[in-house]
């Protein structure tokens, strides 16, 4: 998996957020003048109360919303229309509910997906299901059908299928909700093990200080903290300001 | 998890028929829908021969008859549509009877149309049953995907499936809820469950629900799609060539088939 990040530019920050505010078409303003920016190879945790803003965020990141105002902009690309292919094979979305990524009648379909539509051929397809498998520990699971999985394997094969596309960038809703505590150990240390730079909107406030070691905290569609984990999670202050706990 | 499982009809077993090519079994499967259709009424021989080459195939598919006629009874009802026919073919007439004002004439033709379509309605759902529980629904979609089928259609075909299962969660959940809140009280001397009019109104909310749900689903699905590239055309990988024995297959059932319906007009 190493050489997904060959194509890093050295000075380019992975995520480029500046001003940006979106308000859905019945006037929810969700988002109202964010900016941050996330380096290369950093894992960021995205934390907050529901109806915070941290899902409208991250569907910003590949185009899949389109700001009212302000931008957003991945290694270097604005996500606008003319980008949008290279940006979505930078970013890999892993959206919170499994059975809203894994749309195909078997795993492997599934996972190929991605690969497909970025034009290979064939046999890199096959390649590229085969490395994102092993990647999550699944390889056997192949042909099962998507429906008669686990939340817990549903969760893998939902990273798989964001894997088999290479991307610089992770960007992960809930990863950890619904799973039982072995299941969501099995997907912690997962995440541990992979190199992209990582953004992860959680409510699992122990696995963002096991795991992400910068965090944002998003309070009334707005960033109200960011910082190194560990000195927001000791401002109890702020946490309970913003409805969070430790 | 609730979950929902009895809907997929596919029942795995280690036989010759399993394991043929999906593409040969879709094909054949329609050819002897076609061949039935068309095979002259009143042809009984050639009936019995029908019957006894998809009884050699629900043997050697491991499945059971029983099981397979278990299953295509289901669809008999339906032939009821047919009744009329009866009445309403020409011919010689074996008995009247009257109803009301009419009187209805029983003809020989009729009685023996009736019995043909009865009959090739049974053999068709029969051959339906084991294509369905012979084969995985992937595979029948890649199968129709090789017939040349439109990929749009397939792809379509393939969203209901995986989404039908997920929708049917969603029901079932809906109605764990309302019976977990459908008590009744001992002392109130009613009976629980309210008016007709009331509970009609909780089903139809129901209904609403899941119409709102699946709707909002349908749209994270489709940005799924969009976020790993999906650009409105669908997309497959290729299939392998069929192998010679799949070929012999679908020749050697194509030859028997046509031979029966030529047969049953030489008859």
């Amino acid at each position: 998996m190493t050489q997904s990040l060959s194509v890093n530019l050295p000075h380019q920050p992975a995520i480029e957020v500046v001003g940006l505010s979106f308000a859905y078409p019945d006037g929810n303003h969700a988002l109202r003048d964010v900016s941050f920016t996330v380096l290369p190879g950093e894992k960021v945790a995205l934390v907050g109360p529901n109806g915070a803003g941290k899902s409208t965020l991250i569907l910003h990141l590949n185009g899949i919303l389109r700001p009212t105002a302000g931008t957003v902009r991945v290694h270097g690309l604005e996500v606008q229309d003319g980008n949008l292919k290279r940006v979505r094979a930078l970013v890999g979305l892993v959206f919170q509910d499994p059975d809203d990524q894994l749309f195909c009648p078997t795993v492997f379909d599934d996972v190929a997906f991605g690969p497909l539509y970025q034009g290979l051929s064939e046999d890199q397809v096959r390649e590229r299901v085969a490395e994102a498998l092993a990647a999550v520990h699944m390889s056997e699971y192949g042909s099962r059908i998507s429906h008669h999985l686990s939340v817990g394997e549903k969760k893998r094969i939902a990273i798989a299928t964001v894997l088999a596309m290479r991307p610089e960038i992770l960007a992960l809703d809930e990863p950890t909700a619904d799973l039982d505590p072995r299941a969501r150990r099995g997907l912690i240390q997962l995440l541990r093990e992979l190199p992209q730079t990582m953004l992860v909107a959680t409510h699992d406030i122990r696995m963002v200080a096991e795991l992400l070691p910068r965090t944002l905290i998003m309070d009334g569609g707005k960033i109200v903290a960011d910082g190194p984990t560990e000195e927001l999670l000791n401002n109890a202050d702020l946490l309970a300001a913003h409805g969070l706990e430790k | 998890m609730t979950h929902v499982s009895f809907l997929d009809p596919y029942q795995p077993r280690p036989s010759p028929v399993h394991h043929l090519d999906p593409r040969v079994k879709l094909i054949l499967t329609l050819s002897f829908i076609l061949a039935t259709t068309l095979i002259a009424p009143g042809a009984w021989p050639i009936y019995v021969l029908l019957l006894a080459l998809i009884l050699a195939v629900e043997i050697a598919s491991e499945l059971g008859v029983g099981f397979v006629w278990r299953r295509s009874a289901l669809a008999l009802p339906f032939v009821g549509a047919a009744v009329p026919i009866i009445f309403s073919a020409r011919g010689t007439a074996l008995f009247s009877v009257p109803l009301g004002p009419w009187l209805l004439t029983v003809t020989q033709a009729g009685v023996e149309r009736f019995i043909s379509i009865l009959l090739k309605s049974w053999l068709s759902v029969q051959a339906a049953v084991l294509l369905a529980s012979t084969t995985t629904f992937p595979d029948l979609l890649l199968a129709m995907r090789g017939v040349r089928m439109p990929r749009l259609l397939v792809a379509i075909i393939g969203l209901m499936w995986r989404y039908l299962f997920v929708l049917a969660d969603e029901a079932l959940r809906l109605l764990r809820a309302r019976a977990a809140r459908s008590s009744q009280l001992p002392t109130s001397g009613r009976q629980g469950g309210g008016s007709l009019a009331w509970r009609a109104r909780v089903t139809g909310g129901m209904a609403g629900n899941l119409f709102l749900r699946s709707f909002e689903r349908a749209d994270r699905i489709y940005g799924a799609m969009a976020s790993r590239g999906y650009d409105g055309e669908v997309r497959a990988l290729s299939m392998s060539p069929l192998t010679p024995a799949a070929w012999l297959a679908m020749v050697l059932g194509l030859l028997i088939l046509s031979l029966l319906v030529v047969l049953s007009y030489l008859l």
